[in-house]
């Protein structure tokens, strides 16, 4: 049983190296150390990742902006970057758990934890993310965010890789994120939701929404996208696409008894993300 | 009432600095030389016999003994009995010989840390063989010989009404189970001292009773066995019973070693105590004048797998409902039966939370079925000052509910509001009021022994020592009882100590911190007793100085004669010692003669997302008739935690439990209760018109509150919306259900 403590990518790529089964990666430990309590996991190794300065910090260029994985929700909430280009992450960055948890919880945690509930996934889907994976070998490889998770609290990463940074383009989006959980703060969310789109004219164009927890990992929601790609913003009542919606979650969860709470939420959902997207126009 | 100086004023709690810093040592921060660990192994299956085989926890390094049924004394307790004369059926060992709920207690693991117990405790195999599990009422309806406790209270004879233009108005709702969620989960340090003794420190509600239960299931004198209550992170009626205190006392003594008992979240809630679920129905018949002529209310509790309380609570929540309104004709019929679920008991209200959640939404209907304002109606109803218990209780006292509501409706813009709140709905909320009375007790006068000891001293350095047996379960009753003293004494708050209950150095009191009965009861007889020794200091300053009783007046710690000449309480102190071979103390053993109601009317407003089912509570006013507040800011304090657990009913909490008794709401990530964005400001309004019996005036406040603001949020939910609420919590999933039937009808 180890610990050990890399400081720099070099390190990281030993750590890796030494990595068996019985190794967890610690980037906040919000969601491991519930895992290894549920587990009754006595007897581990741990890679801590909080001491690699390298993955820490949100960067841009002229085309997009590099956000380590290391990066804490509380980082992605106060960040100007953030509210400038993506709001919606900043928003549902502010809306995991507690200030202690987003003040540790990191984002590659969060995608690499594949919670069907986690709040920034569908946003990181929606924005078309892509993520720059380390493995044992020091090689990067880089995929969507959304192919590195599988849903259902399991991802795709192979035994000794982690991911190192995620890269969001920089384009003329608005976007918003919103959630239902059970409270309005400090909650898993029943369900959650990202949309973004570009205004042109008042007209809403090239959206793309996603919700997450109405199934395995959140997922594009092609129905609602339909429904109000081309519409204006402006005025826009939620009532109008009231089918969509309700059609959406019933092709998402058919199974589930909770479908039927989640097809009104859902509702609140869109209406609220209208809201926040009208709102940013007159922000921006 | 002469003007208080002490009593009702904001004093600072000499241990919030600590506790606001982190600074407060708890029991789960101490240490003791040679300190084990001990944890309990809690059953997974609702209903099964098992074997333990420990073999494999046994070889992990720190594991000093695992115990298991075999190795405790083969006799059974009720952790719900009090003292030895309660009496109620025991069934309960320290560690179960089957399974009867998820949660029972069926081994204990002691080892030299916190980790090796834990591993232990995950190694130790539990073979079950199953039994078919009776959870929930049809379960236990149908099992048919599950009945713990029936009974019936009765005033007039509902049965035979005769009236013309009758009104009848039936309900039926529920309550749901409740966790305390006190943020320091179960936990006791059990060690055996220089002399021999065992003794156990434990965040409990009565010292005396713990004492009671480790003598007679360990076979020990009480004079060997010592329990100091310990500082407590919260209680709420949690700790009111026996829980992890017999295994730890047991554990220690057997292998002679101190042993600390802990439990961590998952087990408090399922393995500890929970508010009894019930459900009723309730049929309420009123004349078309909207005065009520009789009620039949036909309840059932879901007591848990051992008996604990399962006549006491049904007894507690019968009684409560001939306490508020005057019905000449009620029956109140009350079952509790086993499940194999948590043991049911106390919970902050003890009854109460249960009586009102349904009678309250019941009257509401009433009022809409006479359109009436529901104000108007309850005025029409409610007890006066001086009112009898038709059913034999206690007489009322000064019970002002009268003012309650109309202080309530004026403060709250209650018509107004009514009439307007509607104007502000919109596509997705919808907004609505409501209201909701209460009653509670003051204490065990009429139902069971209730009586207390004090011992009060002035020391050489003029300082007062007050030992009672109270336990502060955080909500500031130390301090309630160094104002007390500090009135009757006329001397500084701050140099009164008031050591918290120990078997070994406190008085006996009858039933430690139940039945909201440590202000009114405990709190009397320490102004009794402060007036008392007042008298014994003005005696010694006639002895010591021959002045004359009149002419001394006690102020500040000093008597002043004739306002030229005084001598401060150490200095009469000193004197008298040198002089009588005598020391400033008096003692006294103090029985109320009454146990009055009190009365408090809860005001909401709250706003419901249509689209998500999620309600806020935008805005909440209490009223309270509590005869004097003993510290406004405790008092308010209590007011706001009251309403933050009696929201949570409403709105979130519940230990659900699947079919086979598993336990859903395991951790405050699925037991969801009020957090402070949730939290609307409440606001409380206090009718303080000095009850005679009471300390100063005062009567009891910490359990009143956490009964009316749930039927409150209900009855103001069903007028936001036109619906029919009636079991809690009303949760998004309901509210979303009941639109969406609504919408497609």
């Amino acid at each position: 049983m180890s610990f050990l403590i890399p400081e720099d990518l070099e390190q990281l790529v030993c750590a890796l190296e030494q990595k068996d089964d019985h190794t967890y990666l610690c980037a906040g430990g919000t969601d491991l150390l519930i895992h290894l309590r549920a587990k009754k996991k006595f007897h581990y190794s741990v890679i801590d990742l909080t001491h690699i300065d390298e993955i820490k910090h949100i960067t841009e260029d002229e085309d997009q902006v590099v956000i380590g994985s290391g990066v804490t929700m509380t980082q992605l909430e106060k960040s100007t970057v953030i509210k400038k280009y993506f709001p919606a992450l900043q928003m549902a960055a502010s809306m995991v758990g507690s200030t202690q948890i987003r003040n540790r919880a990191t984002l590659g945690g969060n995608i690499a934890n594949a919670s069907q509930s986690a709040d920034t996934a569908p946003v990181l889907f929606a924005l078309g993310a892509k993520a720059v994976v380390l493995n044992e070998k020091g090689e990067k490889k880089c995929c969507l965010a959304e192919d590195l998770v599988e849903g259902r609290e399991k991802n795709r990463l192979a035994d000794r890789e982690m991911i190192l940074e995620f890269h969001i383009p920089k384009k003329e989006w608005r976007s918003a994120f919103a959630k239902v959980g059970s409270r309005k703060a400090v909650t898993i969310s029943k369900i959650n939701g990202c949309i973004r789109t570009r205004v042109n004219q008042g007209i809403m164009e090239d959206t793309v929404v996603y919700l997450g927890a109405v199934g395995v990992k959140a997922s594009r929601a092609y129905l609602i996208e339909k429904a109000l790609d081309g519409k204006k913003l402006e005025g826009f009542q939620v009532q109008s696409v009231k089918d969509e919606i309700y059609r959406q979650i019933e092709e998402n969860i058919t199974d589930r008894p909770s479908k039927h709470y989640k097809k009104s939420a859902a509702m609140g959902i869109v209406d609220t993300l209208l809201e926040e997207l009208k709102k940013e126009g007159k922000e921006g | 009432m002469e003007t208080l100086k002490y009593v009702g004023k904001p004093f600072v709690r000499e241990d919030a600095f600590d506790k606001a810093r982190g600074k407060t040592q708890y029991t789960c921060d101490r240490k003791i030389q040679g300190m084990l660990y001990g944890k309990l192994v809690l059953s997974e299956k609702a209903h099964a016999s098992i074997q333990i085989c420990t073999e494999k926890a046994e070889q992990v390094p720190g594991v000093v003994r695992i115990f298991t049924h075999k190795d405790v004394p083969e006799k059974k307790y009720n952790p719900h009995n009090w003292t030895a004369g309660t009496g109620v059926f025991e069934d309960m060992y320290i560690l179960s010989e089957k399974a009867r709920y998820v949660g029972d207690h069926l081994a204990l693991v002691v080892g030299e840390t916190r980790e090796a117990v834990e591993e232990g405790a995950a190694l130790v195999e539990l073979h079950y063989e199953e039994e078919p599990a009776v959870i929930g009422y049809e379960a236990a309806r149908e099992a048919g010989d599950h009945v713990a406790f029936e009974k019936e209270v009765k005033c007039g004879d509902f049965e035979h009404i005769q009236q013309e233009e009758v009104l009848e108005i039936e309900t039926a709702g529920s309550t749901q189970a409740i966790h305390h969620g006190p943020i320091e989960p179960h936990i006791a340090l059990a060690d055996i001292d220089e002399t021999g003794n065992l003794v156990v420190w434990t965040p409990c509600q009565t010292v005396f009773m713990v004492r009671y239960h480790i003598c007679s299931l360990l076979d020990l004198p009480y004079t060997k066995v010592r329990v100091v209550k310990a500082v407590m992170g919260g209680s709420f009626g949690g700790k009111g019973l026996s829980v992890v205190e017999p295994a730890c006392a047991f554990a220690a003594w057997t292998l002679r070693r101190p042993v600390m008992l802990y439990m961590d979240r998952p087990a408090d809630i399922t393995a500890t105590r929970k508010r009894n679920p019930s459900c009723m129905t309730v049929r309420t018949l009123v004349t078309r004048e909207g005065k009520i002529l009789g009620r039949y209310i036909d309840s059932e509790f879901d007591g848990g797998a051992y008996y604990t309380n399962a006549s006491a609570i049904a007894m507690a929540f019968s009684k409560k409902l001939f306490r508020l309104y005057r019905i000449p004709n009620q029956t109140v019929h009350a079952k509790t039966y086993y499940t194999n679920t948590t043991p049911g008991g106390s919970c902050r209200g003890y009854g109460s939370p249960q009586a009102h959640a349904v009678t309250e939404i019941n009257l509401d209907q009433a009022a809409k079925k006479l359109q009436m304002d529901p104000c108007e109606f309850r005025l029409k109803n409610v007890v006066l000052p001086g009112d009898k218990d038709p059913s034999g209780g206690t007489d009322l006292g000064d019970a002002r509910i009268k003012e309650c509501i109309l202080k309530g409706m004026e403060a709250f813009d209650w018509k107004n509001r009514r009439e307007h709140i509607k104007e502000k709905d919109t596509d997705r909320y919808a907004w609505g009021i409501g209201m909701a009375c209460g009653t509670h007790g003051n204490g065990y006068k009429g139902g069971y022994p209730d009586f207390t000891n004090v011992m009060m001293q002035i020391h050489p350095d003029g300082s007062a020592e007050v030992r009672i047996a109270v336990h502060d379960q955080g909500c500031g009753t130390v301090m309630t009882m160094q104002q007390i003293a500090a009135e009757a004494l006329h001397m500084d708050v701050y140099r009164i100590k008031v050591p918290e209950a120990d078997t070994f150095i406190s008085p006996y009191d009858a039933a430690g911190t139940q039945a909201s009965r440590v202000t009114y009861v405990c709190g009397r007889a320490v102004q009794k007793a402060g007036e008392q020794l007042l008298d014994k200091i003005k005696n010694a300053c006639l002895a010591l100085y021959g002045w004359e009783k009149e002419k001394q007046e006690a102020l500040d710690g000093e008597i002043i004669y004739q306002g030229t000449e005084k001598k401060s309480y150490g200095e009469i102190s000193i004197e008298y010692e040198k002089t009588f071979h005598r020391y400033l103390h008096t003692e006294l053993e103090y029985e109320p003669e009454e146990n009055p109601g009190v009365y408090c009317a809860d005001f909401a407003e709250v706003k419901i997302d249509k689209y998500t089912g999620l309600v806020e509570v935008t805005d909440l006013l209490a009223v309270h008739d509590v005869g004097q507040c003993m510290n406004r800011t405790l008092s308010e304090g209590q007011v706001e935690g009251g309403a933050q657990m009696s929201l949570g009913q409403a709105l979130f909490e519940e230990i659900s439990y699947d079919k086979k008794g598993g336990v859903r709401s395991q951790n405050f990530s699925k037991y969801h209760m009020i957090n402070a964005p949730e939290m609307p400001e409440v606001k409380s309004i206090f009718i303080e018109n000095h009850h005679a019996q009471g300390p100063y005036g005062a009567k009891s406040l910490g359990e009143v509150v956490a009964v009316a603001p749930a039927p409150a949020v209900a009855n103001a939910i069903n007028f936001a919306l036109g619906s029919c609420f009636t079991d809690y919590p009303i949760t998004p999933e309901k509210i979303v259900d009941f639109l969406e039937k609504q919408s497609n009808r």
